[in-house]
């Protein structure tokens, strides 16, 4: 980790300043069409809300454009901000959300629509405290840890529904999405949390012939936990040219020390998988 | 472009063929018996995993016109991927190329070497799309006439596709044999299951892949439609929508004869006549 960086804030909302940002970084060491990284700073452009500018210390200028609201902006700066930042101060994150069971946090990985906010859900009804969702702080050690970021989960209707809950319990994340922010009515204590699981989920094909497994656990070996892992954290091809490539190494394989689990979703119904996943989550 | 572009968009109509041409294509490639689990391997235009990894932001924080708006972009760096690996790549895509909200064709044109678009007898893609979706052949027939059909178009979950306008079938069909910014081979899936060899190897030669006759002969023995279908029953195809019906399920054409009633073949008909005579399916071709 690079000593000056400042760890991303716990479960406070990020602040943001409004001012001009530039269309570009003059010194970028990497580019994609929406984000642009150099030293101690990075660049995020959505085009319909705002271009960003994230400094690895202080609040993010944002150039928003017209009629785009603080609730809006939001959505963006405690998401890909926040994870932006951490990772130019060398604290990488995994696309996920983590909850509080037993003495430590379980980590649940895996890409857009897997079900991670979902199964988090499912393990918050029972009690679990949220620790993270969307993106998830993990400094490495033995074991990992992760950091307390955001104690709320983002839900579509779907879950809602297939959970029991009450929709009007939930804030709406942005204009336009129907997924709304359900804050864990058991707040996790403490801030640096022991990671004692890591599971990946993932969707699987439906069995051939009649019903079979719903979820089916599989454990990876080490060079698939690595490359799952690895295709699992924020913003991983920038990595390399921030010159952060040994502190990544160390977060990787920190993980993987893990021993992850991938659980397959094979089709049935949400509630139904739901409550599987949570039960094979519990044993993996 | 042509020379340096390395994305070739396989484009179609749901249920007209695409997936049975992209085994071939992996067969081919790989001089192998096709993996269906592997197919993904070549991730379609939609795929919401591949448009996050590519632009670095969470798509499901995105509404669906502002992921269409960035479509093209994700499309842009997958194909500079493939540039710097030297692979040309067969992507498969279900949206209608209509333009986004900036005018933009939702795929990227710049990232297209050719497309390769397959069609199918719309009352066999009628048939076929109420098996796979597990709808009323009456729902499946109006839905290919209307105008905003649509797939991964949800708004109360979140899909692993992101939404894919489809229109109706013929302003699908149009959408792709009428323009002239990417250059196009029709490939007819009536002519396909005829003579498999002849039509794959017409694709190679126009996306400038190059024809080995033996080893086309080989791709298409790997595929054949009871060859995949095996495979689905022992392993599973994680395109089925429901484990009780198979995707790889019919694979013949004229099926619409036995599973239509008069009444719907007639709405189809009357619904795409222009287009379906334009491709010889009104006029015993089909």
């Amino acid at each position: 980790m690079t000593p000056a960086s400042r760890a991303p804030e716990a479960t406070g909302q990020v602040a943001w300043a409004d001012g001009p940002v530039p269309d570009r970084l003059p010194h970028a060491v990497w580019r994609s069409p929406l984000v642009e990284v150099q030293r101690q700073e990075g660049l995020l452009r959505i085009p319909t809300v705002a271009k960003l500018l994230v400094p690895t210390d202080g609040p993010p200028t944002v150039e928003r454009r017209a009629g785009v609201g603080g609730a809006e902006l939001d959505c963006f700066v405690n998401g890909p901000v926040r994870a932006l930042r951490g990772l130019l101060g060398g604290h990488f994150a995994l696309r996920g959300s983590a909850v509080l069971v037993d003495d430590g946090a379980l980590l649940i990985a895996g890409n857009s629509g897997a079900g991670k906010s979902a199964l988090a859900a499912t393990l918050m009804r029972t009690g679990s405290p949220v620790v993270a969702d969307g993106y998830v702080f993990v400094d490495a050690g033995a074991p990992p840890t992760v950091r307390v970021t955001c104690t709320k989960l983002g839900l579509w209707p779907d879950t809602v529904r297939a959970l029991g809950m009450d929709s009007a319990d939930g804030e709406l994340v942005r204009t336009g999405l129907a997924k709304r922010a359900f804050a864990s009515p058991v707040p996790p204590t403490g801030d640096n949390i022991p990671v004692r699981k890591l599971v990946v989920l993932s969707i699987g094909a439906p069995p051939g012939g009649s019903h079979g497994p719903i979820v089916e656990p599989r454990s990876l070996d080490l060079p698939t936990a690595m490359r799952t892992v690895a295709a699992l954290g924020y913003l991983g091809q920038a990595v390399a040219p921030l010159g952060l490539s040994a502190d990544h190494a160390r977060w990787l394989m920190s993980l993987v020390s893990l021993r992850p689990v991938e659980l397959s979703r094979r089709g049935g119904g949400m509630a139904e998988s739901l409550a599987e996943l949570a039960r094979a989550a519990g044993g993996a | 472009m042509m020379e340096r572009a390395t994305t070739i968009w396989l484009a179609s109509y749901p249920k007209s063929g695409n997936t049975w041409l992209r085994a071939m294509y992996s067969a081919w490639s790989s001089q192998e018996q096709p993996r269906l689990d592997r197919l993904q391997g070549l991730p379609i235009a939609a795929s919401r995993q591949a448009f996050d990894d590519a632009l670095g932001i969470d798509s499901a924080d995105l509404t669906a016109d502002e992921i269409d708006l960035l479509r093209p972009r994700a499309d842009e760096v997958i194909a500079a991927q493939d540039r710097r690996d030297g692979e040309v790549r067969l992507r498969k895509v279900h949206d209608a190329l209509l333009t986004g909200p900036a005018g933009e064709p939702v795929v990227s044109v710049s990232a297209a070497r050719c497309a390769i678009y397959v069609i199918r007898d719309p009352r066999d893609v009628a048939a076929s799309l109420a098996h796979h979706t597990d709808r009323p052949l009456d729902y499946v027939v109006d839905y290919m006439a209307s105008h905003v059909a649509a797939v991964g178009a949800a708004r109360d979950r979140l899909e692993p596709q992101v939404r894919q306008r489809l229109g109706t079938w013929s302003e699908h069909v149009e959408s792709w044999t009428d323009q002239d910014v990417i250059p196009l081979l029709v490939v007819r899936y009536e002519d396909c299951l005829r003579d498999p060899v002849a039509v794959w190897s017409a694709v190679l030669d126009f996306a400038g892949m190059g024809v080995e006759p033996d080893r086309v002969s080989q791709a298409v023995a790997a595929c054949s439609f009871t060859r995949l279908q095996d495979q689905e029953k022992r392993e599973g195809f994680n395109e089925r929508t429901s484990p009780n019906s198979l995707f790889f399920r019919e694979g013949r054409s004229g099926g619409w004869r036995t599973s239509l009633s008069a009444e719907l073949a007639a709405k189809l008909e009357s619904d795409h006549q222009g287009v379906m005579q334009r491709f010889g399916y009104l006029n015993g071709g089909g």
